[in-house]
């Protein structure tokens, strides 16, 4: 089976961690072994009818089939579970590789709506899908052989045939139905917009059309919909006709069968009827399942995209830290916004980034800290090249302050100690208070113990920008790196923290769309032209 | 009605009325459901009779009984659903029509969001349980019913075993499945919603966490709430895993087949037929609870929102259907009031016809309010609001509509044509007369154009257009110039002075524009109420 899958190179299986196939494998082999069960107990069944057996052995093969029954779906319901753990898990475990230039919005909404429906979704695979995908095939399959044992290799034959026409038939019909449902869908949700248009204007219809006719616009399109929606409804009902005879056709076949082959065994007539019947039953739910395999293949899809991300090679040869802390920026081109950028920046400088918005500012600062490497062009610091630093030394160089600030949950020191784990209180204090947090200190006697509430909602915008900013002063990092850290403050509070930034020694890199002056930028790099 | 029941549908008076003329289909839709049931249940007779008897006779019968099933249940789903789309029209109609007589401030009240799905999804959530639920029950009865009574007869009553095991899974599905979720499905919740939001917190901080050097720290963290998810729901599964397992085990039919032949190996074929045909009575049925009631809990919450709409007072109306020649509109002793706290002082004023007045007051006080309680869309706490010494709520809605014409602020249009915009009012009107009423109005644009394409100066102008094409004689206005220039303003004050004048109408404007307001006829200055407080 493992070397199966190895062949199937594009199965979307193999977007799941190995550890989740082979608990999948597990479980699908159980239901095998289930159906397998199932119709011996049939079988023996049906031989105890043709042959007058006692019951002893009917009722041990259908206590065996019973209980495994139970066991694989108790496990495939435990399976499912930690399915959905061995996927969260995964999802961590790519995202901690993924480079950081793909955190985009977009992605990281796919992210979430993969952790809140994708994953969960999963979850019924084992002890659901896993059985209408196994267990309903395989039962006919088996129950075939079965009625060859019963009544001869004709008899089976004729099943057989009866049985894949009466599954093609209720898959086509099923899939009439499918359709006839998603038009019935469709004209409810229109029903529904028309019914949202009318509220949306109600109080334009209600005073200019008055109480009756504001009604009015809406019943026209009402009516379409609901003869649209008759249409569909008697779609719906020729197809459960089709659908309900095709069910009970393998049983009829084998009986007129039967009759016409003038078997006059009357026990073993019973016994194939018994074994066809079992042998037709699931095949609706397998034509369901048939209709439903684009939907699982939809999901494995989104979940491969979100943990199948481009990741940035750590370097095989990494070098020492560097010692000076002189940037070079040299030739550096990415698509669609920075081209051909050149600049040197000293240590200890004051650097403005200029530009209007959309000129790549955000761009050339993710680059700096090696959220991507650039299309061409190298950057180094010092006289390493960001890509031969092992990741952690780079992190270790740079304090960074985002534009929109990430607060975590728990205390305003919990936040601000990131930028420093050996940090003392009296530290931390220090460097809030740097940052302009003397406020929010003095308002509650936890001091910086204070809750920041769930993601920091307990702090307004201007607050947290504060927090992400003690949190970089912390660090004390040769280079900060400022991406638009003060849009959120007042102009008295942004030059208090103006003048903390001026007499550190380190690098300052900013972007601002205010007016650059109180920085006192030592250069400004313009990407207004690149 | 927090907790409406299923019988709230039928005794509430208005989802009783829309369920009425449907009932005739649904009934007949739940009631071929259960005949299709019998029919399945009679060709299985005829099996049984043709073992007995082996004559092509019995085949055909069975065949004609199949056929006659397969009808009944074709016939059975189109009742159904042409009986619930017969029901969710009708309830649709009454709801649009309740909204658009529910007083302005009842309908503020209701987010943006509860409107919208109030009318829409709640109405949908309502499918299954009327479509499909009568059907599912009368099987869960009928069809038992009958094979228990065949079983009965053609075996004798020890094959009362044979259902053994359907009703141990239908007692789970019934009786633990609920309990199970009353007592474990918040905390499960939890446990989920724990694990998505350390999905999202850990997305969310990960630049943090790579440029201060916490990627491995954070990486831990994460790693530990998967795992506390995956413990703390294999505990809550594993809790439930063994009797859901062994539902799903009494429901193959293995475990009936196996009961019933011990009853009856050792009767006649025919027998030993019956016993196995008859017993997946109420297997089949249970087979359908398994695959859920999620849908009742739904759409009980569903109708208890929508009755709970419905129950909301509507604008009092009366029966005068006569138009009065003199529109002078007064304020009695009126009492305006927002959830029962006094928005203004006691309001007397009368706004005499053939003039334009104005009503000023600071931003909040409840200008809008004023004005559409002299539209009658709003209900006072006391007093009265008179046209021509004519309480106006004892007008009829329509006459009310066609005595009074309120422009609201902020020039709403439909997504259509400015002609079809401007026939809401006028549905008779002729080209000429539209851009007529638009020349008035200041405005000049093709009656062709798309309204949604205009800018917001032009959509108010379009709205004040319906001040020309209505006849009604009251006309309120409200900030009608708020996004107009000062020339563009004075030409349609002009107008509408003229529009007074000529045609002898009464037309009150709110307005913040001083000199607007002290240019107006008279001019009716708001304050904030003095209480009790500020006496002393």
């Amino acid at each position: 089976m493992k070397h199966n899958m190895d062949h199937v190179n594009n199965s979307p299986l193999l977007a799941l961690p190995a550890s989740a196939r082979h608990r999948l494998l597990n479980v699908s082999l159980g239901w095998i072994l289930v159906a397998g069960l199932e119709a011996f107990a049939y079988t023996v069944l049906a031989l105890g009818i043709a042959n007058h057996w006692p019951p002893l052995w009917v009722l041990t093969s259908a206590s065996l089939a019973i209980l495994a029954t139970v066991l694989v779906n108790r496990s495939g319901y435990l399976t499912g579970v930690r399915l959905a753990g061995d996927l969260y898990t995964a999802l961590g475990h790519a995202l901690a590789q993924t480079k950081l230039s793909w955190f985009t919005n977009d992605h990281r909404s796919k992210i979430a709506s993969m952790a809140g429906q994708g994953i969960p979704g999963f979850m019924s695979i084992p002890a659901h899908q896993l059985q209408s995908f196994l267990h309903a095939p395989c039962l006919p399959l088996c129950l075939v052989i079965g009625i060859g044992a019963v009544a001869g290799l004709n008899v089976a034959l004729i099943a057989c045939v009866l049985l894949a026409i009466s599954l093609v038939v209720q898959f086509l019909s099923q899939r009439a139905l499918k359709r006839a449902d998603a038009q019935r869908h469709t004209a409810q949700s229109n029903t529904s917009a028309a019914t949202l248009e009318f509220v949306d204007h109600i109080e334009l219809l209600r005073t200019a059309a008055g109480p009756v006719r504001a009604i009015e616009r809406l019943e026209q399109r009402w009516e379409t919909q609901e003869q649209a929606l008759t249409k569909t409804n008697l779609a719906s009902a020729l197809a459960i006709f089709i659908s309900t005879l095709a069910s009970v056709l393998p049983m009829t076949g084998i009986a007129v069968f039967m009759i016409l082959s003038e078997s006059d065994h009357i026990p073993t007539l019973l016994a194939v009827l018994v074994l066809t019947g079992r042998a037709a039953a699931p095949l609706s739910e397998l034509a369901t399942a048939g209709l439903g395999i684009n939907d699982i293949k939809a999901s494995l899809d989104n979940f491969q995209q979100v943990t199948n991300t481009p990741q940035l090679a750590e370097p095989t040869q990494p070098k020492a830290a560097p010692t000076e802390y002189d940037i070079f920026i040299n030739q550096v081109s990415q698509t669609p916004v920075l081209e051909n950028i050149k600049a040197t920046i000293p240590a200890g400088s004051r650097v403005n980034i200029s530009g209007p918005s959309g000129s790549g500012k955000s761009t050339l600062l993710e680059l700096l800290m090696r959220f991507d490497d650039p299309e061409v062009g190298v950057i180094s610091i010092g006289d390493v090249k960001l890509s031969d630093m092992p990741y952690e030394t780079l992190a270790s160089l740079i304090a960074y302050v985002p534009q929109d600030p990430i607060i975590f949950t728990g205390s305003l020191a919990d936040n601000i100690r990131i930028g420093d784990p050996e940090a003392s209180d009296q530290d931390i204090e220090a460097a809030a208070r740097q940052a302009a947090l003397d406020t929010i200190i003095d308002r509650s006697p936890e001091g910086i113990h204070q809750s920041v509430g769930q993601q920091g909602n307990a702090l307004s915008g201007g607050e947290r920008q504060r927090v992400t900013i003690a949190r970089a002063l912390m660090k004390k990092a040769p280079i900060l790196i400022l991406d638009e850290a003060t849009s959120a403050l007042d102009e008295k509070t942004e030059q208090d923290i103006i003048t903390t930034l001026n007499y550190l020694a380190s690098t300052v890199i900013f972007v601002t769309h205010r007016d650059a002056t109180p920085w006192h930028p030592s250069q400004t790099i313009d990407l207004s032209n690149s | 009605m927090n907790r409406p029941t299923l019988r709230s549908l039928v005794t509430n008076h208005d989802t009783a009325n829309a369920l009425r003329p449907a009932l005739p289909k649904l009934t007949a839709g739940a009631l071929c459901s259960s005949l299709s049931g019998l029919a399945m249940l009679a060709a299985l007779w005829c099996l049984i009779q043709l073992l007995d008897d082996l004559s092509s006779s019995w085949v055909l019968s069975a065949v004609l009984f199949w056929i006659l099933g397969a009808t009944f249940s074709a016939s059975a789903s189109w009742l159904a659903h042409d009986g619930e789309a017969a029901f969710s029209a009708r309830l649709r109609r009454k709801v649009a029509n309740h909204l658009v007589r529910l007083p302005a401030t009842t309908l503020a009240q209701q987010s943006d969001q509860s409107l919208r799905s109030l009318v829409s999804s709640d109405i949908e959530k309502l499918h299954h349980m009327v479509a499909h639920l009568p059907s599912e029950i009368t099987n869960f009865v009928v069809l038992p019913i009958t094979s228990i009574l065949l079983l009965v007869n053609m075996v004798g009553l020890s094959a009362l075993w044979v259902l053994l095991p359907g009703i141990f899974a239908s007692l789970y599905y019934l009786i633990i499945v609920p309990r199970i979720n009353a007592r474990d499905g918040e905390a499960r919740m939890k446990v989920m919603g724990e694990v998505i939001s350390a999905v999202d917190d850990y997305a969310r901080g990960i630049r943090v966490n790579r440029i201060y050097g916490r990627q491995s720290g954070a990486l831990a963290a994460y790693d530990d709430s998967t795992q506390r998810f995956t413990s703390s729901m294999v505990m809550w599964v594993g809790k439930v895993a063994t009797l859901a397992g062994m539902a799903v085990a009494l429901l193959q039919a293995v475990a009936t087949f196996a009961i019933a032949y011990l009853v009856a190996y050792d009767t006649s074929t025919t027998t030993l037929a019956a016993t196995l045909f008859f017993s997946l009575a109420i297997v089949t049925p249970a087979l359908r609870l398994g695959h859920g009631l999620d849908y009742v809990s739904t759409g009980r919450a569903a109708l208890g929102r929508i009755i709970t709409l419905l129950q909301q007072p509507t604008l009092p109306t009366g029966t005068i259907t006569r138009q009065q020649d003199t529109p002078t509109l007064a304020l009695n002793n009126a009492h305006i009031a927002i959830d029962g706290a006094q928005l203004l002082n006691e309001l007397n004023y009368t706004f005499q016809p053939s003039a334009l007045h104005a009503i000023t007051g600071p931003s909040g006080i409840g200008k809008t309010t004023v004005l559409r309680t002299l539209a009658g869309l709003e209900r006072l706490q006391a007093g009265q609001v008179l046209l021509a010494q004519t309480d106006i709520t004892q007008l009829s809605e329509l006459t009310r509509y066609q005595s009074v014409l309120l422009i609201p602020q902020g020039g709403d249009v439909l997504s259509a044509t400015v002609a079809e915009n401007l026939h809401l009012i006028a549905p008779e009107a002729s080209t000429a007369q539209l851009t007529t009423a638009l020349l008035s109005a200041q405005l000049n644009v093709d009656l062709d154009a798309q309204a949604k394409t205009l800018s917001g100066g032009e959509r108010q102008r379009l709205s004040i257009a319906r001040a020309f094409l209505s006849s009604a004689s009251v006309i309120l206005l409200d900030e009608p110039t708020s996004a107009l220039d000062a020339e563009k303003t004075t030409r349609l004050i002009t107008e509408l002075e003229r529009l007074a004048r000529e045609q002898e109408k009464t037309i009150v404007m709110v307005t913040h524009d001083k000199t607007l307001a002290s240019n107006a006829a008279t001019q009716l200055k708001l304050t904030r109420p003095t209480t009790t407080e500020d006496r002393l």
